[in-house]
């Protein structure tokens, strides 16, 4: 279920995202220059974004290349605690829609909406505790991930160096209650080459409960696309392999 | 818990001298991952930092330009922007709360200081009673026989030398009819200084660095040194107190007839010319990114006299490394 995970990258962005400067095709070239099997056209959304057919509809315009498979996405933040996401209220995820919805951790989902890094940390200093604090983080991600139908979770827990914590601050029931619900959702989990993220230890524990993992480099460029060194360096195939 | 994270900063305007003197400064901290912007994929300082750092951004007259800069810093989870880069700051510095929402802090002067300095008329005005400020006023309300020529005329509004020229007599100023948006001032004869000025969040200035400016090229320093000189420090500490300057800012003084410093203009972002301060032994970049931080700074900082001559410097890269054209491509 998990193949080599350098051979895809699941999270590539195009010119759709204002802040990348590759268009679609520039992208697909690149991936089947990298020797990809797999790829995923990744654009960010919110609530108030109305591209998304017309990006769907360029990218299956995209001419077809030889084993390689080419798959869509929408990347969304986690809004607040109850996992809402800041998607358009007219998507459409499955047939005639994106392929997957990422759930992304760009900022804490606050039970009154997102917090920042900043307000996060004032609210461990006024006395959140670091175990509540990831309470509601995991606990949010699970609720988006049921929410989003078909998820994929986009450089998870990358939101932690920023809160002062670490993916060792985490229990093995909070990494555990991501991949349970990551198998009965069939949400795909990233290991995301731009954030380091997750790490070996919740690599091994995810792919351990089958959750289906994906590379992704997060790129914002097409010479960025499919190329690998942490991801291939941490949690190589045959390390996942020894795990099942 | 753990150290905290790298401080992520964003600099725009990487292709300028004044932004890549910022990331020249914060590339020394090892606290810090620099990332880089700008609308030009050919600009410098974007390949002074990591790639996939290095990020082409709109021009920032466009109008999706705030929202994509505060997506973009949402996304890359900036903790402090700098913006190098005229047009843009008024702008970015109105959406300051946007910013401060996704938990980006922007290292600049508040919007208040910035359009006070921006409005070199409402400048003048501001500061004609703390200190010596040239006689001010706007081409289409004053009398051009209530002037001792030559005087200055420049747009009321406007960054640089750009649009700056002497007129010689009353007959010329008339000619040049009665925008409101031109200024008349009086022409100051003296020396003239740039004095880098840092304030911290109180509005207590901790640094005021003097600069003459011994060779210029194309609007920008090519050599220049240090001034120990109170007089000009003073000035610029009063000028600092007079726009409620919390940061960095540039003042320019020039010494008037009776040989006092007088208030030129005040640029309210860092100069091209700073890594001369910095040398000299005043870190503004990395002060203000202190400031922005909410960290403490010290209650002064001394400088020496130092003079500096510059040169263009090579960043050499593989051609594939320079960022893609923001533009349609076919696939190869």
């Amino acid at each position: 279920m998990t193949a080599d995970l350098t051979r895809t990258d699941h999270h590539v962005h195009s010119t759709w995202s204002d802040d990348a400067v590759s268009t679609t095709c520039a992208n697909l070239a690149a991936a089947r220059d990298a020797g990809l099997a797999s790829v995923r056209m990744v654009d960010h959304v919110r609530t108030s974004t109305t591209y998304v057919p017309e990006f769907l509809a360029e990218v299956a315009a995209l001419p077809p290349v030889e084993g390689l498979e080419v798959l869509t996405g929408v990347e969304a933040k986690i809004l607040d605690a109850s996992g809402r996401l800041d998607v358009p209220d007219d998507l459409v995820v499955g047939a005639g829609g994106v392929d997957r919805v990422l759930i992304a951790d760009h900022q804490f989902p606050g039970p009154d909406g997102p917090w920042s890094p900043r307000r996060t940390l004032e609210e461990i200093e006024r006395g959140l505790s670091a175990q509540d604090a990831l309470g509601i983080l995991v606990e949010a991600t699970v609720r988006a991930m049921e929410r989003a139908g078909r998820g994929q979770l986009a450089h998870v827990f990358s939101l932690l160096p920023k809160i002062g914590l670490t993916e060792a601050d985490l229990t093995d029931s909070h990494v555990d209650a991501v991949a349970q619900a990551a198998v009965r959702t069939g949400t795909t989990v990233e290991v995301n080459e731009k954030w380091r993220c997750p790490g070996p230890r919740v690599v091994r524990a995810f792919a351990a409960a089958g959750v289906t993992l994906v590379g992704s480099t997060d790129s914002h460029e097409a010479s960025s696309v499919g190329r690998y060194s942490w991801v291939a360096g941490t949690v190589a195939a045959e390390d996942l392999a020894v795990v099942r | 818990m753990s150290d905290p994270s790298p401080v992520r900063v964003l600099v725009t305007g990487a292709g300028g001298p004044a932004g890549v003197a910022v990331l020249r400064s914060l590339a020394r901290r090892p606290d810090v991952t620099l990332l880089a912007a700008d609308m030009d994929r050919y600009a410098s300082g974007l390949y002074l930092v990591d790639e996939g750092a290095r990020f082409l951004v709109e021009p920032g007259l466009a109008d999706t330009f705030v929202d994509s800069l505060v997506a973009l810093c949402e996304r890359e989870r900036v903790d402090v922007l700098f913006s190098t880069v005229d047009v843009e700051l008024p702008r970015i510095a109105a959406e300051r709360k946007r910013l401060d929402a996704i938990g980006t802090a922007l290292a600049a002067p508040s919007l208040e200081t910035l359009e006070v300095c921006l409005d070199k008329f409402a400048l003048a005005r501001r500061c004609a009673d703390v200190l010596p400020t040239p006689r001010t006023e706007l081409l289409g309300t004053t009398d051009p026989e209530s002037w001792d020529y030559p005087v200055i005329v420049k747009p009321r509004r406007g960054a640089g030398s750009r649009g700056v020229h002497q007129v010689d007599d009353a007959d010329a100023l008339r000619a040049l009819g009665a925008d409101e948006d031109i200024l008349v001032q009086a022409l100051l004869p003296g020396d003239e200084y740039s004095v880098d000025t840092l304030a911290d969040a109180d509005g207590h200035v901790v640094a005021a660095v003097p600069r003459s400016r011994l060779r210029v090229d194309s609007g920008v320093s090519v050599a220049g040194c240090t001034v120990a000189d109170r007089e000009l420090e003073q000035t610029a500490r009063r000028v600092a107190e007079a726009i409620g300057l919390v940061g960095v800012a540039n003042v320019q003084l020039r010494r008037d007839a009776e040989g006092r410093a007088a208030l030129l203009e005040v640029n309210p972002r860092f100069p091209g010319a700073m890594p001369l301060t910095v040398a000299a032994g005043v870190d503004m970049p990395s002060l203000a990114l202190d400031l922005a931080l909410g960290r403490p700074l010290p209650d002064s900082v001394p400088f020496t006299e130092l003079a500096v001559v510059r040169y263009l410097e090579d960043v050499f890269l593989d051609p594939a490394d320079v960022l893609d054209a923001p533009s349609d491509e076919v696939a190869r």
